[in-house]
């Protein structure tokens, strides 16, 4: 390979893309070119870096040195000063929130370096459509180990060492899933990969199969080893497009190499896989609505028994995995699972993919070792909470989780941990609130969400949600009764016992979650018809609370229709007949004197 | 074996049992609303929870778990009324409750639910479903908004009748069973999701506001078309069948057809004849019964020796062999079926017996020679089940594509007419390749070499069907375990090639189904007589049968008995007002030889009589008691026959099946307004 001086590592996942990140290739070839820099300066795009927010992100190495929020504008400036002159330009590097002082290289950023990049250990460091980059850095190593040197059993007892459990959402250990279907009797059998991803918010898996898809290959070339199936199915959104085209092109390439196809590697092991491309509907991901889905018929989920590892796909035995389990696996073979199993605590080995979003400085992707207290993902990695706001809950595991207040942010994370509060792990959407979010109003729309999207085959699910469903809207809307309260409870728990598949069991987290911990708001709801959070536009009153309100006169300029009244070192004051409920003042003032 | 406690209660079962079923067997009452045992289990409605000791989830659901050994269940306690009330509540929620004006109550499950788990109010808001009606299907009334989603309806018509006509659509509350755009049914019309569906959601429209259910009179009466034999439940009042639903026992086990499911009101066409009518100076002319049986009497005495009788294979065994009697010891006439029946003797040649619909459905390569969407549904169904749930290979072998083609693995494509010639070309692969089996041909028949000699001088594709396909269906058919060959109202000469290619693989029955429902039992009673007698005889008595008018030239006496004024009737001398099989009692041959019972379902038109009491009254006018209908052994398979049979001058009849209808129709399905209504 040709040494260049300089290494442009260019983010073209689909958040940098969304920001612009291909026009800044443009201007920065453009301008190398210009300058006359050719020779000395490569260009690579990336998969997700994970910083997403600060996109359109490059990563300058050897220095490792971090721009973010780069405009084609900007280029000619950067190249001259850092390229030619070697000067890197702080203005476009990042500062922390509230700090003054720029950190120049990526690895001294704090949101990178409490991460440890195990699932994504090649993002933001490879082209994922040059098969030849994956390999440089020891790509299907792992496979060529399973498929000379090891047997399904080697294989299987491998993975059950590493302690590796499904990141997927359920954290069912993945040897012992394996295992099962080895174990299954049948001919033909399959292994696929669930890529439907439909948690409102989540974007891991997405990222996985944009940044890395040769790792999700070479997982399911393992597992399709150790199970004993020849063929196997990529089950991904259609909405991911970009995820798609590099999976076509990965599989593409993987079979010119002779790594997927007729006898991989001399092994006498076949293995061929396809892209099923999903119509993207949640329910779509439990995994027998998509082996239903992949069959031809509209994805609804089958009772179990029979489980897949006996009757999945077409009734043959079947192992489904989540594409960041996949993504683990070639490294687990490689380095042993003892390696993966020196991370992580007791029952939750290894690291945890998150994308955390909402109310934080920091929104992006993160990859950190299961243990790590959430506390510190929010505050270090996740530069805590903006505008001097104060943090109320986070919500773990989307619209099957729940909402995890301030008192248990000790809470480590792993799977037990985070059950017991009565969340769960979730597949890895990880949404900070703070105090403007109302926890009603939350909890109704994860509910909004999973009666959509419930598949209308049970009836605790499908009518049960949407009573719950009802019944929050009446709180909100300030029609809320006693007994409310207990109602959703009690129904909440019907739905959990008797709903047919983990949409329906789990649909009431949310809602039950945010009962335990924040009751008084729904009481606030019910018997004050107040919404603490003043965020239930039918419950809100649009005065200014005097005693709140720090005269700081936000609100007067925010308000598009003038219908503020302030003065210097005078209280705000709202006059209903002008105002238009539109409730930027209340967004906008930072004391909560807005109700 | 597995043992289980139920309730406390030790329950031995088969392996492989639901919970559910074991529950049943115990005796123990666990509701259901989605669960039927034809169907692959689903789950929806939860309403079958019971709990299971030692498990981590608090209920599970009896319907779908299969029972192991040592399980300890609970079908009732206070946790699982609960949890059963609650998921009737949510069910009431967006449900009418008009049970005072809908069909269904009376057996409404979800009625009966409510009732048994005593809600009276709901804790929960109602929130009605306001969907439209579909007033505009034939035959069929949905009213979504008394549908429980259960599933069951777009179950049936995928799993059992392999129509899919409809299934579920849209997400959460806005799920519901629905057809492609919305649009009214256009389908097979069998109505077996009226009968599945657990609630007034479907409902059949010949009964819309005739009767409630309680005021119904039921009957077990067998269907009154093809030789499947249906057994079915009629349901009256006032001596008028409302309705016709299927019987889960028996042959059909819960299956029917759009003629046995709705055909019934040919019985109440207008024109059913009421009273005897006598010819007077070229008028037909009413008469009473006994001017009529005088007037028979006399005449028949008169032409002793030369009068012939016809009969309807769709008479019942009494009925036939009552007129077999007549004619023998009275009339000393001949008597044969109206109809032909030369391919049931053609299987007596052969040696086979008849082949049993519930071998269809252990079968692992069914072979079919016939579209029977189309003439015998309820054993297409059989074929459905054998592929779909069993993968049993199908070998489609047709001039046209038919309904059954897309389940097919083989589908063989013949020139029209050509259905001889394949089966002698598969035959000839097969001993090409030594394929069949010598040692039960030497053992167990006669006339392989014959056939030998003869099949393997094909060599041209005769059939219009490539060697390779030839040989790939040849291979499916040699490689099963349990062929079955399937023919509906074949010739004489398929039916002896059929019986030759079972014999290759020793086997020994035929799949043989026909369009009357009694065809098998006229054959038992009359064998297959030659009607020759016809031209020369001097009167014919006419029993159901019509004759082409040149027949009827020249003769000194018809008596014509049947439903309607048939062009045949309106020749005759005297016409006899008979009823309908619905309207009486008897047996019928199915077409597995089994000998089933039918009840009076209705009461016939006040005039008229049966042929049975028909024929007995006559005989005893002319001093003479018939003896009693003895039931006929079935045949049992003894040496079977090769014979050779080649295609000779095909001729392609009129029934000849060049395109594909609902369903095969015939005189008395025209007489069925609902069946028009649907027969395009
Ligand atoms: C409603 C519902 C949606 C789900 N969606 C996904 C999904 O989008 N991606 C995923 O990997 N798993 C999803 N799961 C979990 C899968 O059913 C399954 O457990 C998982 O894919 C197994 O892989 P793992 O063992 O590697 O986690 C979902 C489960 C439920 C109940
Ligand atoms: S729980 Fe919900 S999503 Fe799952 S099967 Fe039932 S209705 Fe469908
Ligand atoms: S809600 Fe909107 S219109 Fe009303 S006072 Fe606030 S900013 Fe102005
Ligand atoms: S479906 Fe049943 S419960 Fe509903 S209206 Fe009809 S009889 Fe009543
Ligand atoms: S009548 Fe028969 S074919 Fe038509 S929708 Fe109902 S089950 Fe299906
Ligand atoms: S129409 Fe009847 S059978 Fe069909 S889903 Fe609704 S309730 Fe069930
Ligand atoms: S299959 Fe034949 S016997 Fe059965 S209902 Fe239909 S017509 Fe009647
Ligand atoms: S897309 Fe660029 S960092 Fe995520
Ligand atoms: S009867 Fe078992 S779930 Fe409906």
């Amino acid at each position: 390979m040709e040494q260049y001086r300089a290494n442009l590592l260019i983010c073209a996942g689909t958040g940098c893309v969304a920001s612009g990140s291909l026009k800044v290739k443009q201007a920065l070839e453009e301008e190398i070119i210009k300058q006359n820099l050719q020779n000395e300066i490569k260009i690579v795009l990336t998969g997700c870096n994970g910083f997403c927010a600060q996109g359109p992100l490059m990563v300058v190495y050897p220095e490792g040195i971090f721009y973010q929020r780069l405009t084609p504008e900007n280029i000619p400036f950067l190249v001259e000063e850092h390229f030619l002159k070697g000067r890197p330009v702080e203005s476009l590097m990042y500062t922390p929130p509230a700090e003054k002082k720029v950190i120049p290289a990526m690895c001294d950023i704090p949101f990178f370096n409490l991460q440890v990049l195990r699932a994504l250990r090649n993002r933001g460091l490879i082209d994922a459509e040059q098969i030849d980059e994956y390999i440089a850095r020891d790509g299907y190593l792992g496979a060529a180990k399973a498929l000379l040197e090891m047997t399904p059993e080697e294989i299987i007892q491998e993975m059950k060492d590493s302690g590796l459990r499904g990141r997927g959402g359920a954290g069912f250990p993945t040897g012992i899933k394996w295992e099962f279907c080895a174990k299954a009797k049948g001919e033909i059998k399959y292994i696929l990969c669930n890529g439907d991803e439909g948690d409102p918010g989540a974007f891991m898996d997405r990222s996985v199969l944009e940044a890395d898809p040769h790792a999700v290959l070479e997982g399911m070339v393992i597992g399709a080893k150790a199970i004993g199936a020849h063929q196997g199915y990529l089950y991904v959104r259609a909405e991911y497009p970009l995820a798609i085209e590099r999976l076509e092109i990965a599989i593409t390439q993987a079979r010119e190499y002779g790594l997927l196809g007729k006898n991989i590697l001399g092994s006498g092991f076949d293995f061929d896989l396809e892209i099923y491309q999903g119509a993207g509907a949640f329910v779509c991901g439990e995994e027998t609505a998509l082996m239903t889905s992949i069959e031809g018929k509209r994805g609804m989920p089958r009772p179990r028994p029979p489980f897949p590892a006996h009757k999945g796909l077409w009734q043959k035995p079947t192992v489904l995995n989540n594409v960041e389990t996949l993504a683990n696996i070639p490294q687990i073979i490689l380095q042993g699972g003892k390696w993966y199993a020196s991370l992580g605590t007791e029952k939750s080995k290894g690291t945890k993919v998150f994308a955390l979003t909402g109310a934080i400085n920091n929104i992006g992707l993160i990859e950190v070792p299961m243990g790590i207290p959430l506390r510190q993902i929010i505050y270090d990695i996740g530069g805590g909470i903006p505008n001097k706001r104060k943090f109320k809950a986070v919500q773990m595991g989307g619209p099957s989780g729940g909402c995890i207040p301030e008192a248990l942010l000790d809470t480590p994370v792993d799977y037990e941990s985070i059950t017991q509060t009565g969340a769960i792990m979730g597949s890895g959407g990880m949404v900070v609130m703070d105090e403007t979010t109302c926890m009603v109003g939350i909890a109704k729309f994860f509910l909004e969400f999973t009666q959509e999207e419930s598949c209308g085959k049970c009836v605790p699910c499908r009518i049960g949600t949407k009573v719950m469903l009802d019944k929050l809207e009446d709180i909100c809307a300030g029609k809320g009764q006693e007994g409310d309260i207990e109602l959703l409870e009690d129904l909440a728990q019907d739905i959990k016992d008797a709903s047919l598949c983990g949409l329906g069991q789990t649909a009431p987290n949310p809602v039950l979650t945010t009962i335990k911990y924040f009751r008084d708001e729904y009481e606030a709801h019910i018997k004050e018809k107040r919404c603490p959070a003043h965020s239930c536009l039918a419950l809100l009153k649009f005065e200014v609370i005097p005693d709140l309100c720090k005269m700081c006169g936000v609100c007067a300029k925010d308000c598009p229709v003038e219908a503020i009244k302030w003065e210097k070192k005078q209280v705000a004051v709202i006059d209903k007949e002008k105002c238009i409920k539109c409730k930027t003042c209340i967004t906008s003032c930072k004391f909560m004197a807005i109700e | 074996m597995i043992t289980l406690n139920i309730d406390g209660k030790e329950i031995e079962i088969e392996d492989g049992a639901t919970i559910l079923e074991a529950t049943e067997k115990a005796g123990a009452n666990v509701p259901t609303l989605c669960y039927d045992k034809r169907l692959a289990p689903f789950g929806a409605c939860r309403i079958c929870l019971v709990e299971l000791e030692g498990t981590r989830t608090k209920f599970t659901p009896s319907c779908t778990t299969p029972a192991t050994n040592g399980m300890v269940v609970r079908t009732t306690s206070p946790a699982l009324i609960k949890a059963r009330r609650t998921i009737l509540e949510l069910l009431l929620i967006n449900h009418p409750l008009d049970c005072p004006v809908c069909d269904k109550a009376g057996e409404c499950k979800l009625q009966d639910l409510v009732y048994e788990y005593g809600l009276s109010e709901n804790r929960f808001k109602k929130d009605m479903s306001n969907l439209p009606i579909d007033y505009k299907s034939p035959l069929i009334e949905r009213n979504l908004n008394r549908c429980i989603l259960c599933g069951k309806c777009a179950r049936i018509c995928d799993e059992i009748q392999d129509v899919a006509e409809v299934s579920f659509v849209n997400r959460g509350m806005k799920a519901k069973i629905g057809t492609d755009f919305d649009r009214s049914l256009d389908c097979e019309f069998c109505g077996q999701c009226i009968d599945i569906c657990p609630v007034g959601a479907l409902t059949s429209k010949l009964f819309k506001f005739k009767a409630r259910v309680w005021e119904l009179t039921d009957k077990d009466i067998i269907c009154p078309y093809c030789n499947v034999g249906c057994n079915l439940t009629a349901r009256s009042r006032d001596g008028r069948i409302l309705k016709i639903d299927a019987k889960e026992s028996g042959v059909n086990e819960g299956g029917v057809c759009v003629k046995g499911h709705f055909g019934f009101d040919y019985i109440y066409a207008e024109d059913r004849l009421t009273q005897p009518l006598i010819k007077n100076n070229g008028k037909l002319i009413p008469s009473s019964w006994d001017e009529a049986f005088n007037l028979m009497v006399s005449k028949f005495s008169m032409l002793k020796g030369q009068v012939g009788m016809l009969v309807s294979p769709r008479l019942t065994n009494e009925e036939i062999y009552t007129a077999k009697e007549f004619m023998n010891n009275l009339l000393e006439g001949h008597i044969a079926c109206a109809e032909g029946l030369e391919h049931l003797s053609a299987l007596s040649e052969t040696g086979l017996s008849l082949g049993e619909l519930k071998e269809i459905k252990n079968s692992d390569c069914i072979m079919l020679f016939a579209c029977l969407s189309e003439t015998n549904p309820v054993a297409g169904i059989a074929i459905n089940y054998a592929v779909k749930r069993k993968e049993a290979n199908l070998i489609v072998i047709s001039p046209i594509k038919i309904k059954e083609s897309k389940l097919a693995k083989d589908e063989l494509l013949i020139a029209p007419g050509q259905e001889i010639t394949i089966i002698n070309e598969i035959m000839a692969e097969i001993i090409r390749q030594n394929w069949q089996d010598s040692a039960f041909i030497n053992d167990c028949t006669e006339g392989f070499e014959p056939l030998k000699e003869q099949v393997t001088r094909y060599t041209e594709e005769g059939s219009g069907v490539s060697k390779e396909a030839i040989l790939s269906a040849a291979r499916l058919y040699v490689e099963s375990k349990n062929p079955c060959i399937i023919l509906s109202s074949p010739t004489p000469d398929l039916v002896r090639v059929a019986g030759s290619l079972l014999l290759l693989k020793g086997k020994t029955r035929l799949h043989l189904l026909g369009k009357r429902s009694n065809e098998v039992g006229a054959f038992d009673i009359l064998g297959d007589r030659d009607r020759a007698f016809i031209s020369s005889a001097r009167g014919l008595f006419l029993i159901g049968s019509e004759l082409p008018n040149e027949a009827l030239q020249n003769k000194e006496f018809i008596v014509v008995s049947d439903l309607y004024l048939t062009e045949t009737a309106s020749m005759a001398d005297v016409v006899l007002p008979a009823t309908a099989s619905l309207e009486k009692k008897g047996t019928f041959t199915n077409f597995e030889g089994r000998i089933q019972q039918t009840d009076t379902a209705s009461n016939p038109p006040c005039g008229a009589k049966s042929d049975l009491e028909i024929i007995s009254q006559i005989a005893l006018k002319m001093g003479f008691e018939l003896p009693k209908f003895k039931e006929i052994e079935k045949r049992e398979f003894k040496k079977g026959n090769f014979l050779p049979t080649q295609a000779k001058d095909i001729k392609i009849s009129s029934d000849y099946p060049l395109r594909q209808s609902r369903f095969h129709s015939g005189k008395i399905s025209q007489r069925s307004k609902a069946l028009m209504e649907v027969s395009k």
